[in-house]
């Protein structure tokens, strides 16, 4: 309750002011629809549907929009996705998550509107806020609502100016995860770009000394991928996708220490018919563009889902380690099919 | 709907290999659902009417505002196990509602934007708002609407949630000095509605 508010005539009227402005709103009962879209799989399934997978290299890093946006689908929804309109575009959005033994970026592709340059950057750091964050639950942002100003873009740097919010580090956020912070705006920036671009911060009209409470010297350098981004990603397809086609094209990256991923497929409602799949990706080296990416590899998987009953699955890659007992780094993602 | 389109350059096909015989998935967490849901629903009836009526207050629109209030209890259950705690839930819970209030409005003007570009005559006007029944009721809304971003919530937050300066600066993520100030340049704008309406909303 307000222990700090004081209870002058103006409060109280400010009070039945507001208090009437919405007393005649009765919202209708949702707590079905709740319940629907928070539904659980009943248990833990142990076995896996077979799967045709077919796996290659591929470009990865500094991706821009190259995927469908049919494919984006709403989080937590099993509803039908909404209808893209035709000037949105996918693109890549970098987020915080765990793997063994510490957080790392992990990469979601989002619907955003159609744009280049500047405002591509601007419209794809709002997603960074937290007040839109991550589409898949296990993944989180540093950076807290209203972070982002104006953007700038450079033949040499991107210019961001950051709102207080984004100068302290938020509560909850780790100094690791908020290091790691400043990365996913470096690495989002450039994704949106194409290109590498060092990232400059201001705050308040200067350069910004602190960035959520990490020391930030000057323009800060994309970090190297493989001490930056997860072993193993998932990028598409988004968490709650829709499936109604005859293949499920799934991507994602890995760092070149990872020799092998298991593409897997689990039914989430009916804990019957499975098997695995295990797939081996050339372990080469990438380019992209002019740039060449040093660390990290694209998986990419179509998945036969022809057979497949209407239901929730879901897709797990699970890195395959030389020792066994080595904890597995792994990403997973939930999809429909209607 | 997704739309399907073969992609170049996939490398070739492997059969099914092996069964997997252990699940190592870490989101199982079934355990953690029946606490979910028990949780949720206690917030629900608790909250719900007042929790969509504070999102009506900073989008206007009903609809919306239904449609944030529902997004943040299915945000919330997906991280119940981290919240544990019905008073950190309902924390949660309001701060995603302003989040995602704000969000709702960024998205109507990024639409704006886009038909300004393309020279369209704008929408109707008003055809997303419900009818009013109440003239005062428009004439509050239509007032908070015209007020900067901040001090809409702050006021919002004080004034119908009742909520302290220390947790409004929390769930907004600024200072309790930010959160003074925006309380009083906020009232001070609706102070000229406190006068037109006169003795209904000052006597008693």
């Amino acid at each position: 309750m307000a222990d700090d508010t004081d209870h002058t005539g103006d409060d109280q009227a400010l009070r039945r002011l507001l208090e009437e402005a919405v007393a005649d709103v009765h919202p209708p009962d949702r707590l079905i629809e709740i319940r629907r879209r928070t539904r659980r799989p009943a248990r833990p399934q142990r076995r896996w549907l077979p799967v045709v997978v077919g796996a290659g290299a591929a470009t990865a890093a500094v991706v821009a929009g190259a995927v469908l946006v049919g494919q984006l689908g709403r989080s937590g929804d099993d509803g039908p996705p909404v209808a893209e309109a035709p000037q949105d575009r996918a693109a890549a959005v970098y987020f915080v998550g765990e793997v063994p033994g510490g957080t790392r970026l992990y990469r979601e592709f989002q619907s955003v509107p159609a744009a280049s340059g500047t405002e591509a950057v601007t419209e794809a750091l709002a997603r960074l806020e937290s007040d839109a964050g991550p589409d898949d639950p296990d993944y989180r942002t540093a950076w807290p609502a209203g972070s982002f100003g104006a953007v700038s873009v450079t033949d040499h740097e991107v210019v961001v100016s950051l709102n207080q919010p984004a100068t302290r580090r938020p509560a909850g956020i780790a100094p690791a995860a908020a290091r790691l912070g400043v990365q996913q705006v470096v690495y989002t920036a450039d994704a949106a770009l194409g290109r590498a671009l060092p990232v400059s911060f201001e705050y308040a009209g200067t350069a910004a000394r602190r960035v959520l409470g990490t020391s930030v010297p000057g323009p800060v350098d994309r970090a190297a991928q493989d001490r930056t981004v997860a072993p193993v990603n998932i990028s598409d397809p988004s968490e709650g996708s829709s499936v109604d086609a005859d293949f499920l094209v799934a991507r994602g990256t890995m760092t070149d220490g990872v020799k092998k991923v298991d593409v897997l497929v689990q039914n989430l409602d009916d804990p019957g018919s499975s098997s695995a799949i295990s797939v081996t990706v050339p372990g080469k080296a990438i380019q992209d563009g002019t740039l060449a990416v040093r660390g990290m590899l694209e998986w990419e998987a179509q998945i036969d889902v022809q057979g497949l009953g209407a239901g929730r699955y879901q897709l797990v890659v699970r890195a395959v380690r030389a020792n066994p007992m080595a904890p597995v780094p792994m990403d997973s993602r939930t999809f429909l099919v209607h | 709907m997704t739309s399907y389109v073969a992609l170049p350059g996939i490398a070739g096909t492997r059969p099914a290999a092996y069964v997997v015989t252990e699940r190592s998935d870490a989101r199982a967490a079934a355990s953690a659902g029946s606490a979910a849901d028990e949780g949720i629903e206690r917030l629900y009836l608790e909250h719900w009417d007042r929790l969509v009526r504070l999102s009506v207050l900073l989008v206007r629109e009903q609809g919306a505002a239904e449609e944030i209030v529902q997004d943040s209890f299915v945000a919330v259950h997906q991280r119940w196990d981290r919240l544990n705690d019905p008073e950190r839930a309902l924390a949660y819970l309001r701060q995603a509602i302003v989040n995602r209030s704000r969000s709702a409005l960024r998205h109507r003007a990024v639409v704006q934007r886009y038909l300004n570009r393309q020279a369209l005559p704008d929408p109707a006007p008003g055809s997303d708002e419900p009818v009013l029944g109440d003239a005062r009721r428009g004439l509050v809304l239509d007032a908070l609407r015209q007020l900067p971003r901040r001090q809409r919530e702050v006021l919002a937050l004080r004034y119908y949630m009742d909520m302290s300066e220390a947790q409004i600066a929390e769930t907004l993520g600024i200072s309790k000095g930010a959160v003074k100030s925006h309380a009083s340049r906020g009232a001070a704008a609706l102070r000229p509605i406190l006068d037109q309406l006169g003795p209904d909303v000052r006597g008693g």
